[in-house]
């Protein structure tokens, strides 16, 4: 790395400087993304490459591009395996280098005596199986070419490169100035008892797809709407209020309040009144106005609220006698999961109790695994429809579809006939999780290899590159060499709920980037990684991680 | 019977680990894990500070082509930019010529860099308003006084972290519900000293040492925010009455009738109900909602703080709600263009053909520093979850569109 100290402190490198770049539609779209010159090269020596003629140039990017790809699907052990200074193959885990121009991977103190011997350019490196940044050895430095690096964050998917010409420097011709500082990071001012809507505002506000749901004018405002006390035009005002104002004191969100209050009075709802209110039941109650705002009534609902939050859950009920398995799907907003162990150990009903959850904390993994563990149903509850008696049977619920977003409700309240209590339990919450061990996929594959067959054989015809990533080739593979990556969720957002169940109070820790802010009320403050992983949490936000990916692999079937 | 015969070889040939071995094997395992996490977070920062230098060159490269070429700025039609000095111009074409700086060079348009932008670039800028971005918070925990004071900065500064503050450096509303009217005018004192530039008053409020706060610079730079006591008043948009904000909920609870009238047990059915499609949640997730406490409605009821500096908060609310609607409107003209054409359900950024969507995840993937994860890359893109039998996987796609 260059010899330079001083760089941007964290806070402000990893804030979302782009944000206010939302605030754009397709007409003014040149304009708003571009209207900022970069350098056309990462390098000098990528530019002589560029200089040398078209086929040097291309031959380096599609060298690049099958790089990335293979830094992506391969086997850690075949990235880590590399050549050594005495040209014997060895398998490490530190850093492993790509060489750009020959098919060799080389290990750290390999790497210069290649490049200098073989007069290699550039390779790729590799950290933990990650990362695939360029290495130029002229600069002796890592370099970002903005084409390179699009190939990078892309994660090696098929762009069309040509549009990367002169023309994307255009200086916005009508662009609206939306000042720096309005990314979107104000409080929300405690109106009486209504920190449970600030706490689940927010975590609408820093998710990255209801941002741009509404930044974009995803929903119709004003004489556009057609809805009386309409939730999605209260939170539209909030967006456009947060994302284009430079103010930095809390916003009282009254119309949302009272159009809340308004839409859960015409509903018979408790929610609305002035009281402390349970921020899991405001969040479902809201999800549901914005879809019902947005969306249609029918039973099959296409609307952005649908398709972002809502997964299905499938419940598969088997009589222990003659083995009839009857499967219900459901669609499911959020997964509640229960946090009091000794019910889970009785739910796991004899199943290996090794490892278990101990009574002083859970990790949400193992909650998750209760929830998609077998469980015996009495024989009052179930009578099987094929042999007709009532019996013992056994049920298990698995995720057959993942949400974008995916919300997790820990049941820190619990209602026992007359008695109401705050479980306290802490649960240790990952930053990645991987959804994959509770899907339907992961415990029936069988169910799939039949129906998908059919439909995915198709999709891997056109698409080559992709294929690799699609769960047609994942099912042709042993569930062992299913890579972690697939499934994986990143945390967006914790909604915390301090103090007693009667007198508690809601704040909200959210990410903008790598950094974590914390929400309380009005008051924002940053926030460490570790001080949000020891929070009380009760509602827990994970985004799906490589969005681009699905996107991708659908775009696929369409492109060339 | 592949599986146990490997199962066997492998029991008989199951080598014996000393502790000794262990030790060995161990401890590099462990340096080379710790490696590796020094790696990354030294490669994260490497990565957003070299794009961020080698994009400011080439907005500086910009920069001179721009003033030297056209001496003579063109009247813009953007209002804000008059209070953006240093902005460059609108201008529809780029201009031409061969323009050197440091950093880069500028050739009719494109910009090359002359070396290591790390090593040549000296700053970065504000790729929205071109001006030169502060490196450090100005005040509170790592702060430094700008080396040059006057400055024009972006406004989007480092985030504070100052214990009593927020991320912008003003400080933490005071609950005026919990203090008494003597509290409050001692608090607004100390409020107008800090406001005062007079150097005597610097540090009444905060007696930090470390603490930046009191050169003037610096006060002038700092964003301006309401001071402690600042609670604003709002209009009731159902009676139109104005009130605190933090009554609002109380208020309008009178106001529009509620309470009081719904039994929870109905409600609590009907709810479940409302929600069908929502199975799976809402089936016993159901919890009790906690209700406040005697001492939280009580300290809310606390009658005396709203008299006293209604009216002329008023007002200058009403002006700023004035300017808050002019600024919306602006938003909204710029985005008018789009909305016949677009598309009724998808939001638009989904309508958008391949070319741009590429190019918007490019652009974003350039400007956003930090990156890696891909969800900073995610607003562009419309997901969808398969809804049909067939491919009833786990799976996430975009809309065909
Ligand atoms: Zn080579
Ligand atoms: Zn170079
Ligand atoms: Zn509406
Ligand atoms: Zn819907
Ligand atoms: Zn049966
Ligand atoms: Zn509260
Ligand atoms: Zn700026
Ligand atoms: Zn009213």
């Amino acid at each position: 790395m260059a010899d330079v100290a001083t760089a941007t402190p964290k806070s402000l490198t990893s804030a979302p400087l782009a944000s206010p770049k939302l605030v754009r539609n397709k007409s003014t779209l040149p304009a708003s993304t571009g209207g900022c010159i970069n350098a056309s090269f990462g390098c000098n020596h990528i530019e002589e490459f560029h200089k040398a003629g078209e086929n040097s140039f291309k031959t380096l990017r599609e060298r690049y591009e099958e790089i990335i790809q293979v830094i992506r699907d391969k086997h850690p052990i075949v990235l880590q395996t590399c050549l050594n200074t005495k040209n014997v193959a060895i398998t490490v885990l530190r850093p492993t280098f790509l060489c750009v121009q020959c098919p060799f991977i080389y290990s750290e103190e390999a790497r210069k005596s290649h490049l200098d011997v073989k007069k290699h350019s550039f390779c790729c490196k590799v950290v933990n199986s990650r990362n695939g940044t360029l290495y130029c050895s002229n600069c002796e430095d890592y370099v970002y070419d903005p084409l390179f690096e699009t190939i990078r964050l892309d994660n090696g998917r098929k762009r069309k490169f040509d549009e990367f010409s002169e023309d994307s420097r255009s200086v916005p011709p009508n662009s609206t100035h939306v000042p720096c500082r309005a990314i979107g990071l104000r409080g929300l001012y405690n109106m009486g008892n209504t920190c449970f809507m600030s706490a689940v505002i927010q975590s609408l506000l820093h998710n990255p797809l209801v941002k741009s749901f509404f930044l974009t004018d995803g929903h119709k405002t004003g004489e556009l709407c057609e809805h009386d006390n309409c939730l999605s035009c209260s939170l539209d005002e909030i967006f456009t209020e947060f994302f284009s104002l430079e103010k930095t004191e809390g916003y009282g969100a009254v119309t949302l309040l009272m159009n809340s209050w308004k839409t859960a009075e015409a509903q018979n709802s408790e929610l609305a009144g002035y009281k402390q209110q349970d921020a899991h039941e405001y969040m479902q109650f809201l999800i549901n106005a914005l879809h019902v705002t947005n969306g249609s009534l029918t039973s099959d609902c296409h609307c952005f609220f649908h398709e972002t939050f809502y997964g299905c859950l499938r419940s598969d009920v088997i009589c222990d006698k003659c083995n009839n398995k009857t499967t219900t799907d459901d669609p499911f907003l959020d997964l509640s999961l229960d946090l009091r162990t000794s019910q889970l150990k009785k739910k796991l009903n004899g199943e290996n109790s090794k490892g278990a959850a101990n009574e002083s904390s859970m990790r949400l993994e193992e909650c998750l695994k209760y929830y998609t563990s077998k469980e015996k149903l009495a024989a009052v509850d179930y009578t099987c429809k094929k042999c007709a008696t009532q019996g013992v049977s056994t049920k298990q619920f698995t995720l057959l579809q993942l949400p974008p977003v995916l919300s997790i409700h820990l049941k820190r309240f619990s209602h026992l006939k007359d008695k109401s209590s705050k479980v306290t339990t802490p649960v240790k919450f990952p930053l990645v999780l991987d959804m994959m061990p509770y899907t339907t996929l992961y415990h029936s594959p069988e169910t799939f290899t039949e129906t998908s067959s059919s439909t995915t054989n198709g999709k891997t015809n056109g698409t080559t590159s992709d294929s690799s990533t699609g769960y047609s080739a994942l099912l042709s593979q042993p569930r062992e060499h299913w890579s972690p990556k697939l499934l994986s969720y990143d945390l967006a957002t914790v909604i915390v709920h301090k103090g007693e169940m009667n007198s508690g109070h809601y704040v909200n820790y959210s990410r903008e980037g790598k950094q974590w802010f914390l929400f309380d009320d009005s008051k924002v403050v940053l926030a460490t990684e570790a001080e949000v992983l020891r929070a009380e949490a009760y509602i827990l936000t994970y985004v799906v991680s490589d969005v681009g990916k699905w996107v991708a692999e659908d775009e696929g079937d369409g492109d060339d | 019977m592949p599986a146990d015969e490997k199962k066997k070889s492998a029991e008989t040939t199951k080598p014996t680990i000393t502790d000794e071995d262990l030790f060995h094997i161990a401890i590099p395992i462990f340096d080379d894990a710790l490696f590796n996490v020094i790696q990354e977070i030294v490669s994260d920062v490497h990565i957003s500070e070299k794009k961020l230098r080698m994009q400011s060159a080439a907005i500086q490269a910009e920069a001179v082509a721009l003033t030297s070429a056209q001496p003579s700025t063109p009247s813009s039609a953007n209002p804000s930019s008059a209070t953006k000095p240093t902005a460059p111009p609108i201008a529809t074409a780029p201009p031409a010529g061969q323009f050197n700086t440091t950093a880069a060079t500028y050739d009719n348009g494109k910009v090359t860099l002359k070396g290591n932008p790390l090593k040549l670039q000296r700053e970065n800028l504000c790729p929205c308003c071109k001006l030169p971005r502060l490196m450090f918070p100005i005040v509170g925990t790592g702060s430094r006084v700008p080396e040059e004071v006057n400055r024009e900065y972006c406004k989007l500064h480092p985030f504070i972290k100052k214990p009593g503050h927020d991320i912008y450096g003003n400080p933490f509303p005071v609950d005026t519900g919990k203090t008494t009217k003597k509290e409050r005018e001692a608090l607004r004192k100390i409020e107008r000293q800090e406001k005062d530039n007079t150097p005597g008053s610097a540090d009444t409020g905060t007696a930090d040492a470390e603490s930046t706060a009191g050169d003037p610079g610096v006060k002038k730079l700092m964003a301006g925010g309401k001071g402690a006591t600042y609670v604003p008043w709002q209009t009731c948009p159902s009676c139109k009455r104005s009130l605190l904000i933090t009554k609002f909920a109380q208020h309008l609870e009178k106001c529009l009738g509620i309470g009081g009238r719904m039994s929870r047990t109905t409600a609590a059915a009907r709810l479940s109900g409302l929600n069908g499609s929502v199975a799976g949640s809402t089936q016993g997730s159901r919890v009790g909602t906690p209700t406040p406490s005697q001492a939280n409605g009580k300290r809310d009821a606390e009658p005396d703080s709203d008299k006293e500096d209604g009216p002329p908060k008023k007002k200058a609310r009403k002006e700023k709600k004035e300017k808050k609607e002019k600024d919306k409107v602006t938003i909204k003209l710029f985005n008018k263009n789009g909305k016949a054409d677009a598309s009724k359900r998808l939001p638009k950024s989904s309508a958008l053909n391949d070319k741009d969507k590429s190019r918007t995840d490019r652009e974003s993937s350039q400007k956003r520093d930090r990156d890696g994860s891909g969800i900073d890359d995610a607003p562009a893109k419309k997901l969808k979850v398969k809804k049909d039998a067939n491919s009833a996987l786990p799976s996430i796609t975009a809309s065909a569109q």
